[in-house]
This record gives C-alpha cells, structure tokens and sequence, in this order.
C-alpha cells in the first residue's frame, strides 16, 4: 500500500504534482494583460457604437467564467495543440439590442461588430483571430487564448449591475481588491448568449459557477483538487479523451462524493481520488445532468464511440489507481506508475511516497446516523 | 509552546468561528440521508426529495433560508394530491406551502442544523401522513380562514351573535387612504374614532345578516375560492345548506346598493362574504325597479354577482380583554376609580384599560387636577400633544382613542372636593404618591367602614429604588397609617437601606418645581405591581395586601409580601376597631 497523498497535494514549498499543474506566473500575467486589451478595444467599441446610435454611451461589463472563475485552470499538458483557456464573458443591455424582452437584433450582427474590432487587436497585438459558433477566440500566444462569449441581460438588470458594480468597484478600491468579478450582481434568470448559428440562447454561466463554489463548500477544496488532476490525466491522454468535457469531469466528481455521502469522502487525496475514479466508469455510462439544470445533460456531446473509450479509460484509470494506492509497496514503482496515469509532472521523488504508515487497514467509516432533534415548546413570550 | 505545556486559555473574547460554512455541510448531510438532493437550479438551500418515502412518497422542496432556524424551514409540496385523496389540511392554496410546524410554539436549535433539518423532515411525514388518513380532517376546517380569503374585516360582535349586523366602512386614523371595515350590530365603539378623524358620523352601514352555520371546509378539487355566486352557492349547498339563498335575499331588502355583505359564522370563524352585482347589470332597472324580486333574477344570471372573501378578525371587548388573561376574569363591569395620572398613574390607568376597565358596563374614572408639562414628557404615558391638557382628561382622551369599547371617565377636579364619590366604585386606586393626600383618604376611608370599597394605594421608594402596592379594606388588617403611625417615625416595612438619601431636584430656570429623579422604567413597574393587584382583586385572590419590587438594590432592602396586621395606637383605624 502506498500513500501517494503528497505526491499529488502538499502544502508550503514541497514540491507535488498540483503545483505542478499550476500555470506559470508570467503565462497569467500575460493573459490578464491580453484580458485587459481586450476589454479596453471592446469598451471603446461599444461606446463609440452606442453613442452613434442612441446617443448614450453603453459600458459593456466583463465577468471571466470557466476554469479561470472556477480555480480549476491546470497548465497545458501538451503544447500544441492544448492550450490555456480564459473565458471573458462580455454583457450588454437588452434595450442596446433594440428590444425590451428579447433582442430584436440577431446575434451575427452583434457579433460582427465584436469580430471587426477584436480581428483588428489581433492583427495589432500580433494575434490570431478565430471564430467559434459562440464566442470570438483570440489566440495569445502558442500555448493560450481568450474566448470572448457576448451576453444581453435585460436592463433593468444591466442597470442594477452597474450600480453594485460601481458600489463594489468604491469599495474594492478602498480594499485593494479585484473588482472584476463580482458575480453576485450578475442577474441569474434572461441572460442570453449570442450564438453565430441559433441566434440567442438561454445561458447563464453563472449558475455553473454557483453550483461548483456551493459544491466546495460542501466537499472542502479536496474537490477542487480531484477535478484538477482529472483534468490532468484527462489532458495526458490525448487525443482519446478530448471529448470529455472539463464540466462533464468535475459534475461526475461531485455526484461520486454525492454517491459516498460527505463524512465518507477521504481526507487523503489519493483516497478521494480513488474513490471518485472507483465510480467515474459507471457516471461515465451516463446520463449525467447539469447540477443546475436537470433537463440539460453535460455527457450530451460525447459520441458513442468516445463514450466506450472513456469508459474504457476510466476502468483503466480506476484499475491502476487501486493498483497503486492499495497493493503498491515499492515507492518508485509508485512513483512510475502515477507517471505513465499523469505524465511527467509527477515529481520523481520517491521520498514523498508513504508505504509504512499506510499499512494500517483503512477503516471506512459510516456516517452516523443523524437523529431528529427533539420537539422544544416555546417557553419565551414576547 | 512546549511539548506538554497546557493549551493556552480560551480567552472569552476570542472570534465566534464562522459556523454557516459549516452548517451547511450538516444540513447537506442531512438531507443526503433522507435521500434529498439539492436543487442547484436556484440560489440558495434548496434540496428536492420525497416526504414519508417509504409510505405516501409525496414529492417536496425543502428551502433552508435562514440557518438560525428562527424561522423553520419552508416546505412546499410539489404535488400536493400526491398520496392523498385530495384533502390535504396544511397546505396553503397558493404555492403548496405546507404548514406542518407552528413556529410559535416551537424552538428549533441552531447549533444542531443536521438534527433540526431530521426533526423538520420528520415532523412533515408525520403530518402527511394524519392529514391522509384523515385524522387531520378538522384541520382543514380550523385553517379555513387561510384558504378563504386575504382580506380581513373587524368584527366588533359577540361570538353568539345572530341576525342583522351591520358593514361600516371607518377611519380609525389620519390617513384618509386608510380605512377599515367594521362589522357590528347596531353601533360599534369605534364609530367614535370615525367621527373623530373625519368630523363626520358613519353612514348607516351595510346590511349584513349573520347567519350561524356549521363548520367551513372545501374540496381542494373545487374551483376555489368561489368567484361568482354560482360557484359560492355550490360550495354552500355542501356547507351550509341554510345559508343558501341569503345572497339574494339580502339584496331584496335593501334598495339601491349593488353591493351587499353576508356573514357566515361557523365554529371555526366568521366568514363574510361581499357579493358585487357586476357593471354590466347595475342598471335602474335591474336594481331598483325590479327589487323585489332580484332573488329571482339574480338566480338566472348567478355569473353576474362577484364574490370576495373576508375573514372576520374578532375586535369585541369580549375577545380584546380576555384573549391575554388565560384562566383569570379581566375587569370588565367592574367600577374602577383611579386617583392621580401622573407617570404611575398613566401607565396603571393604560394597564388597566387593557384588562378591561370600563369595559362590560364597567367605568374607569380618572382624577387628576395637574397638567401635563414639558418636564413631564420624559416619564410619561403621554406626550407633545397633550402638552398642558389636564392628566386625568388627557388619559381618558388618549385611551378612549387605543381602545373605544370603554367607558372612561375623567375629572379635572382634586379628589378631596369630591370625596363623596369615592363610595360610588367597587374600587379606589391612589397613585398620587403624595403620603399627606393618602393619609387623608384612608382618614376617610376609615371613617366611612364597612360602606367603602377597597382601596389600593401605590407610590415608590426612594429614586425609584422599590414600588410598593397595598391594599387597605379589612378592618382586622392594617389600614394605610397604621404603615407608618408617626409621620416622622419609622416605617413599618423598611425598603431604603440605611443612609440612603434620596436625591431631590429643582429646576427653577425651567419652572420646574421641587421633584424626584427617577427613570420611566420604575413608574412603569410600579403601574405593573398595582395592575396585578387589581387583576388579583378582580379574581378573589387578593393574597398579599402588602407587595413590594424592589428596583434598586443597591439602595433597597427586598422585603418579603405580606398581610400586615392592624396596629392598635393606629390614630386613623386605631379607635374605630
């Protein structure tokens, strides 16, 4: 039995495997400073847009989404073709779209405003411009790009946004905060995305977003950790595992700590792996659905033929995790194996691994059982 | 710290730990293990599960939002037929709240939120499950009023009450947009505050036969509530059989209005019902010339009367002054002189108006000849403006406002020109605190025995440092000077510790004479004592004559209650015994 906890997760300057995965200072101040040039082309775009056309300047607000809100963002594992992805999410009123309850004007024109201006940054900053059905996709540099998605929330909305946001922007200037994402002033119902095919659609990123930071609060940031290396052993196995989506990924890991019940998710990271991948081939099977949407399923993209192989690949995954963690007692061993399941940034150092503590049967532990509290009359009169 | 050192001290102003985090992990906990799943579709605690999964499986949300549990956890039922045959009591008819905890009657422990969310859980199959099996059926009838109507009307009857009463449409404020609808019969009290605020009398009312009938209840499976006259005599035809017809026969007997109320008194409630002919058919002709027999028409086009529900919400002195006292008798019909309405006195005299004093037949008289003052206001039941009205008239003026059903009296005269009133009322109460005022009306309470009603004297200590009531009528027991024989002797009960001195204040500048500092806090415990005294008198459980608070103990003694005896060189009872 190998306990391999430190290997994966170690807190101070030890070296582990999440660190590892982290992106590189100088990779995430030259994305925030790409962010910010794309905020500043799209502000000016829209008020001299919005100016011209209704007399009034409208600001357009920012909220970053995807793993970058969700502190999920692993480095690339191989570059090209994986790359770093920061999602910046850009919001407009719905009156700006000419319309009260939903925009009258389609989202290509929309969008053609947007590609204009951030084709022209590109050529400037020297960067590629791309188009995706639902956003316009700057790449920054080899191993990162930005995806701007445009939204319309209606105004009334828009207006209660801007005034929290110049409240919280006051007050972040007194903290020294970050004010770009505050989310809670995000309206969460009649936002809409522009979609280059099927004009506007429903979508709210935010009530992902919500789920996952109600989620770790439920299951500690353990599970951010095991979405994170997931992530990584998804990456490391291109391209067989290219359509399982990084959402798909962290709902199965939820519903396996839903399935364990919270006072038997593992403190050991290892262990929590272990016990989410025991359970990943099964989810895998689906159906899975959207935590925040139960109509909607987050397995939907998957092909059948991707799906075999990711359940494949997870039964392996599960196999070799066991193989490791529960009948390993050679540390380099340990060490090679976690290698061939996450690739090369597993640190080479057998001193992290654990074989004698982890001898100790594992006891698994049972919830106990929760009795009702018992009925407490008042005996206090106001 | 070194290894084996103790922990060091929890230092009792160390930061409260941040407990929702973790409460919601325990109320996640919970629910997970009665197989609830959150409902992240929504902000907030949400979690979707089945209530008695085993048995009904009646689906349900479950919202936790407030994890300090003083409010419980709200349930709605997502199919509220689920399990059931249709009546389900408890659940509310708009969203499928369900009421299956009264959370005035229970506290629930925020410390332990997993067992709190069990205890809730648990409580809610319980509930189900009676209401199914019909043991709840009674329920359904005693939450009538929530599924009838969201409108309430004042009902200013007796509970028996039958027959012709009265809708009247009353300002009991300023606001002319405010308005209240007050049912009674004949006159009501407040009538008094309508033509207050507005200088004008109450018009004559609306017709409003009460008709007695038997407990209220409907089918959940009906349209509901009744919006027209169709679907009301409906529903009555299954109710409440005898009150069919009223409607219409109501409309027969008043002229001109196209409006007209009923109400249906039930065991479980009053419910009115105002029914409205509808614009279309408020024509001369449909309403005056073919009156007498608009039953019959009405009856053809049932569709063309509105209905709206209210709930009567009892305002009668019956249910005003009882509603507080449980098991005791208030003080309706007894006849209650209160002498001085100073700060004591104002607060007693509210007190006891809202025991019922001058309620039933019974009359609560104020005396007082003192004016209210600036320097008043700051321990005073009343305020600005009342500024230089006589106490005793302010006070009547002031509660005949708060409470119209009582008869409250005033005089602007000192009680010493008009002792001879005194013997009129069942009992006499001196708030004034002047000891030399006291001794002279035990002086002539003394004489005038056994033709003279009890006589409960109140006063403080000191700076407000204990109250003292006493109540002097048995001639075997100590009269109000035999608590002090020498005026500059000692005093029987000894409530100042030795040395006190009691501060006094003058305020020249400001006219305000020679007067004793003392918070409002005290006059009010003060008017509290004497209150309960009166209320034990009213019960025949006049136990202690002599009760004592004390305030203040750094400068007071605490002295046990009791019934002192007479004392024989007493220059007041002394001779007379």
């Amino acid at each position: 039995m190998a306990n391999v906890s430190k290997v994966l997760h170690a807190s101070g300057d030890a070296a582990c495997f999440l660190k590892n995965l982290n992106i590189a200072d100088t990779d995430r101040a030259c994305l925030m400073e790409a962010r910010e040039k794309v905020r500043d082309c799209l502000r000016k775009t829209f008020a001299a847009l919005t100016k011209q056309e209704l007399g009034v300047t409208v600001h357009p607000r920012f909220f970053t989404q995807g793993s970058f809100a969700y502190r999920t963002i692993n480095d690339p594992c191989w570059t090209p073709p994986q790359q770093m992805d920061l999602d910046d999410g850009a919001y407009l009123p719905m009156t700006f779209i000419q319309g009260v309850q939903r925009p009258s004007v389609a989202a290509t024109a929309f969008f053609k405003v947007v590609d204009a201006a951030l084709e022209k940054l590109a050529k400037e900053e020297g960067w590629q411009f791309g188009k995706k059905p639902t956003c316009s996709r700057l790449v920054i540099s080899s191993n990162s790009h930005i995806d701007v998605p445009l939204y319309a929330i209606p105004d009334a909305e828009f207006e209660k946004l801007e005034k929290q946001m110049k409240s919280f922007d006051a007050m972040a200037r007194d903290a020294r905060v970050d004010s770009d994402d505050r989310w809670d002033a995000l309206p969460s119902d009649c936002v809409l995305l522009a979609h280059r095919e099927h004009d506007w659609i429903s979508s709210d990123p935010r009530k992902i977003r919500d789920w996952f930071v109600e989620a770790i609060k439920i299951y500690g940031p353990v599970l951010r950790r095991v979405c994170r290396y997931l992530k990584a052993w998804r990456d490391h196995h291109r391209p067989h595992l290219d359509d399982v989506s990084s959402i798909l990924l962290m709902v199965c890991a939820f519903e396996a700590c839903e399935d364990l019940g919270r006072p038997n998710v593992p403190g050991r990271d290892d262990l929590a792996l272990l016990r989410i991948a025991e359970r990943l081939p099964r989810l895998l099977e689906g159906p899975v659905y959207n935590p925040t949407d139960r109509d909607e399923r987050v397995d939907g993209r998957l092909s059948a033929a991707s799906r075999r192989i990711a359940i494949d690949m997870a039964k392996k995954f599960d196999a070799e995790l066991t193989e490791i963690v529960e009948k390993c007692f050679d540390p380099e061993e340990a060490i090679e194996r976690l290698t061939a399941l996450f690739g090369d940034r597993i640190p080479d150092q057998i001193d992290l691994v654990d074989v004698t503590k982890a001898a100790h049967a594992e006891i698994r532990s049972h919830a106990p059982r929760i009795a009702a509290a018992p009925t407490v009359g008042k005996s206090t009169s106001a | 710290m070194l290894r084996g050192s103790p922990p060091p001290p929890r230092s009792a102003n160390r930061p409260v730990p941040e407990r929702d985090d973790d409460s919601v992990r325990r109320i996640h906990d919970a629910f997970s293990q009665r197989n609830f799943r959150r409902d992240f579709s929504r902000r907030g605690l949400h979690y979707i599960g089945l209530l008695d999964e085993t048995g009904l499986k009646v689906p349900a949300v479950v919202s936790v939002d407030d994890l300090d549990f003083i409010r419980p956890p709200v349930i709605c039922l997502t199919d509220p037929e689920a399990g059931s045959k249709g009546q389900v009591p408890h659940v509310l008819r708009s969203d499928g709240t369900f009421c299956y905890l009264d959370r005035k009657s229970v506290v629930l422990d925020r410390y332990k939120p997993a067992e709190t969310i069990i205890q809730c859980l648990e409580r809610a199959d319980q509930v189900l499950r009676d209401a199914v099996r019909g043991r709840l059926v009674d329920d359904l009838a005693e939450e009538f009023g929530g599924y009838w109507s969201d409108g309430e009307v004042l009902v200013d009857l007796p509970p028996s009450f039958e027959g012709d009463a009265k809708v009247h449409i009353l300002r009991l404020d300023r606001d002319p947009e405010h308005k209240t609808i007050v049912v009674s019969h004949d006159k009501t009290s407040f009538a008094k505050l309508h033509r207050r605020n507005t200088v004008k009398d109450p018009g004559p009312g609306i017709l409003c036969p009460i008709i007695l009938v038997p407990p209220l209840s409907f089918d959940p499976k009906l349209p509901w509530p009744p919006k027209d006259l169709a679907q009301l005599n409906g529903w009555l035809k299954k109710m409440a059989p005898n009150a069919l017809g009223s409607i219409e026969a109501a409309f027969a007997r008043t002229k001109d209005l196209h409006i007209q109320w009923i109400c249906l008194s039930a065991p479980n409630g009053r419910f009115f019902v105002s029914a409205e002919i509808a614009k279309p058919y408020r024509t001369p002709e449909f309403l005056k010339n073919r009156r007498a027999s608009i039953a019959r028409t009405l009856d053809r086009i049932p569709a063309a009367v509105e209905i709206s529900g209210y709930v009567g919400v009892p305002a009668d002195e019956g249910y005003v002054f009882s509603r507080n006292l449980g098991h005791m008798k208030n003080l309706a019909g007894k006849r209650i002189l209160l002498i001085g309405c100073g700060t004591v006195g104002g607060f007693l005299a509210q007190h006891l108006a809202q025991s019922g004093a001058g309620a039933g037949g019974g009359r609560l008289m104020l005396v007082d000849d003192d004016e209210l003052q600036g320097a008043n206001l700051g321990r005073h039941l009343l305020g600005a403006p009342y500024l230089t009205w006589n106490k005793a008239e302010a006070c009547a003026d002031f509660l005949g406002q708060q409470l119209p059903h009582l008869d409250i009296g005033f005089s602007c005269d000192s009680i010493m020109k008009q002792l001879a009133i005194l013997q009129r009322y069942d009992l006499c109460i001196d708030a004034t605190g002047e000891e030399a005022l006291s001794i002279a009306l035990n002086d002539y309470a003394v004489r005038k025995r056994p033709d003279f009603p009890p006589i409960l004297y109140t006063w403080l200590e000191g700076n407000g440092a204990a109250a003292v009531g006493f109540m002097s009528h048995d001639p075997d027991l100590a009269c109000f000077k035999c608590l002090k024989v020498e005026l500059a002797g000692e005093k029987r009960f000894r409530l100042l510790r030795e040395g006190v001195e009691i501060e006094t204040a003058r305020n020249l500048a400001c006219g305000d004479a020679h007067y004793i500092p003392f918070p409002v806090s005290r006059a009010a415990s003060a008017a509290g004592l004497a209150c309960d005294m009166v209320l034990d008198w009213a019960n025949n459980g006049e136990r202690h004559r002599w009760r004592s608070l004390t305030m203040d103990h750094r400068t007071a003694n605490e002295v046990k209650d009791g019934n002192p005896k007479r004392v024989v060189k007493c220059p007041a009872c002394g001779g007379s015994a």
